[in-house]
């Protein structure tokens, strides 16, 4: 059970919670094109072209 | 993919496939571009900014130069694009790149699919924006501010329409002119989709504002004429706030003789007839930013049925208790939650709703009113409730009033109309065609469709293609078992009642039957009273005879019927005034005498001049203009 003075704003919560979204593959795809000095951070994900 | 160079890419960050991003973008931690996004260069995205796909930020603006020869050239459109943290873009919703300055985003804001931000806008922290808004270039929207879908934003037009505001009032579009739904409770959803599912026009045509500065040169002459009536009113407004007494305001109005040569300012307004017959006459007014809808039902009481009245009083009170949308009530507090008032009034010749609401809330107030044109609830216990209420109104305001029934004589019974159907809602659909029914609505800053269509607000209101006959005559009788208490003799076009006898005696007088009971009312051009010297002069006898009956103790009232031609007269016995052993004869004496005598030229342009400070007074309201553009003449 779940009291809350704000349904809608518990709700999206609750929904966060079980989300089980699609994980991309981390790293950069040897299909994309990637400039020699573009910086790119830590644990990013880069999809192919 | 393609990453050029020089971008930078936060931690965490996912880039679906076939996203371009440009040189030196650069993006922050935690974000998400899906699919086909592209990113053009140098622009700065926040942390934690969710993308959709198809989103394009950074597309140069639409900036152009005309040249002598009618062709244009490019503004090269190379400045910033920032997108804070936390904000979210729906597909396919395209941000622009400004010439100078930057085009921000910022912090918090959630914008839906397709939605155009064009160059150097400025939206505020969480700020909502549907689907389908479109924002024209170097509009700023307030923080917290949220749009409903496909409403236009344009701050430049407005100051370029040159309405005298400075550019730092109009650029800014703070949370307040928004298009806010800060409303209470569970009516928030509702009214969000209420107002979200009635489309806006886009912004005015740039042809039409062409048109309408070159008609406002075309004006020239007029506009002086305007301005010197508009110097005229200031000055009495100016009286009215400071309390001038009435002697300052008569002295104003000597100064300047308001005479035939000058004529109120014209309003400019645009008659439509929608294909289910209904009349909508629109007129643009940028002075205030609110709206003023009156709707006028051309039936009143001088179409019910001898013995069976109060049907059009009573069915104003049940366009208040719901409809098939609109619960009862629900009509004015919704109304009343956006800040508009709303009511209505029956006469004898219409039945009027009307509202006046901020002006983005037109959608609001006209979908309320076609919802209970066409869906209209009644259900037995509240009809048969509310005809008690009206029956107690009429003995408060007509029958328990001192000579309330003796005005009542003026408005001859129609021999035959009136349908009635077993089914009240059924009678009210009958009795209210669309072919008979007026909307006004003096709007403002809003863009409104040109040719607005009734169906527009959601709601199908067929065309009757039966209606009923009103078959007045000039010489419809009243009988006298229908008007007990009153002695009435109707011979042509004057009609005259008695009242009582000994001190409380009273005479009633008609000047004539309304020229508009002899026919359904309908919609004439109101220009054309005031061109109708004949009509003005009459009307200033009637005033001048007024003032001459009440120094003799005869109370005088005038009824003009919305100020047509041919009025009313009622003369009645003041009874404060003792006329010792007064009659229904001596009244009758002294209105003669009153009438009779003529009236001098001085006296004439007096009544005229204050004739025409009133008519100019009344349209100094959006509900003023309204009502006047309502009025059939």
């Amino acid at each position: 059970m779940l009291r809350t003075t704000d349904p809608y704003l518990a709700f999206a919560n609750a929904l966060s919670l079980f989300l089980d979204a699609p994980q991309p593959v981390l790293g950069v795809d040897p299909l994309s094109s990637v400039a020699r000095d573009a910086t790119l951070g830590r644990d990013v994900s880069i999809g192919p072209s | 993919m393609t990453i050029a160079r020089g971008v930078r890419i936060g931690d965490r960050t996912v880039v679906y496939p076939n996203v371009t991003i440009g040189e030196g973008t650069l993006i922050g931690e935690d974000c998400v571009v899906h699919s086909q996004t592209a990113i053009r260069e140098r622009v700065v995205i926040g942390n934690r900014v969710i993308l959709q796909n198809g989103v394009v930020i950074g597309g140069d603006g639409y900036g152009f130069a005309r040249r002598a020869d009618g062709t244009h050239q490019k503004i090269p459109q190379s400045s910033a694009v920032v997108i804070e943290d936390d904000v979210e873009i729906g597909a396919n919703t395209t941000v622009d790149r400004p010439a100078i300055g930057e085009t921000r985003i910022q912090a918090g804001a959630k914008i839906d699919n397709l939605v155009q931000v064009g160059h150097g806008v400025n939206v505020g922290r969480n700020v909502l924006l549907a689907a389908q808004v479109g924002i024209a270039g170097s509009t700023t929207i307030g923080e917290g501010a949220c749009s409903a879908g496909r409403w236009a934003w344009r701050s430049r037009v407005d100051r370029q329409e040159g309405h005298g505001r400075g550019p730092e009032r109009h650029h800014e579009l703070d949370s307040r002119r928004c298009v806010r739904q800060r409303l209470s409770g569970h009516r928030q959803p509702r009214m969000a989709q209420i107002v979200g599912d009635f489309p806006q026009a886009a912004g005015v045509a740039k042809e039409d504002r062409r048109a309408r500065t070159t008609r406002a040169r075309a004006r020239g002459h007029a506009g002086r004429k305007q301005a010197k009536i508009e110097v005229v009113m200031a000055v009495l407004r100016h009286a009215l706030k400071t309390r001038l007494p009435v002697a300052a305001l008569v002295a104003a109005l000597a100064l300047v003789p308001l005479n035939a040569a000058v004529r109120p300012p014209r309003m400019q307004y645009s008659i439509t007839t929608l294909p289910n017959g209904l009349t909508v006459v629109l007129s643009e007014d940028h002075s205030t930013p609110i709206v003023h809808a009156d709707l006028w039902y051309h039936v009143g009481s001088k179409d019910e049925r001898p013995g069976r009245t109060g049907f059009a009083h009573l069915f104003e009170h049940m366009m208040f208790k719901g409809s098939k949308n609109v619960a009862p009530e629900e009509h004015a507090s919704m109304i009343a939650s956006v800040g508009g008032q709303s009511n209505a009034y029956t006469n004898d010749d219409t039945t009027v709703f009307w509202e006046t609401v901020p002006s983005q809330y037109l959608p609001l107030a006209m979908w309320l009113e076609a919802d209970r044109m066409a869906t209209l609830k009644i259900d037995e216990a509240t009809f048969k409730a509310e005809r008690e209420v009206v029956k107690e109104e009429r003995r408060l305001r007509i029958d328990n009033q001192p000579f309330g029934r003796l005005t009542e004589f003026s408005t001859p019974t129609p021999s035959r109309c009136t349908p009635t159907s077993t089914r009240p809602s059924a009678a009210w659909r009958i009795w209210t065609p669309p072919q008979w029914t007026t909307c006004a609505i003096s709007t403002t800053r809003i863009t409104f469709p040109a040719t607005p269509r009734w169906r527009w607000w959601g709601i199908s209101i067929p065309r009757r293609r039966w209606i009923w006959s009103r078959n007045i005559s000039a010489g419809s009788e009243v009988r006298p078992d229908d008007r007990p208490g009153l002695s009435e003799g109707a011979a042509g076009h004057q009609r005259e009642a008695r009242h009582g006898d000994g001190e409380l005696a009273a005479a009633g007088r008609g000047g004539g039957l309304p020229h508009h009971l002899r026919r359904p009312s309908r919609f004439v051009s109101p220009a054309s009273h005031v061109e109708d010297s004949v009509r003005r002069r009459e009307l200033a006898h009637l005033q001048v005879a007024g003032v001459r009956a009440g120094h003799r103790g005869l109370g005088i009232r005038r009824r003009q019927h919305h100020r047509r031609a041919e009025p009313v007269l009622c003369r009645r016995h003041r009874p404060a005034r003792a006329h010792a052993g007064g009659s229904g004869a001596r009244v009758d004496c002294g209105v003669r005498q009153a009438a009779r005598t003529p009236v001098s030229e001085r006296e004439l342009q007096r009544a005229k001049n204050q004739f025409f400070r009133d008519y100019i007074t009344d349209r100094e309201s959006t509900q003023g203009k309204a009502g006047q553009l309502a009025t059939p003449w």
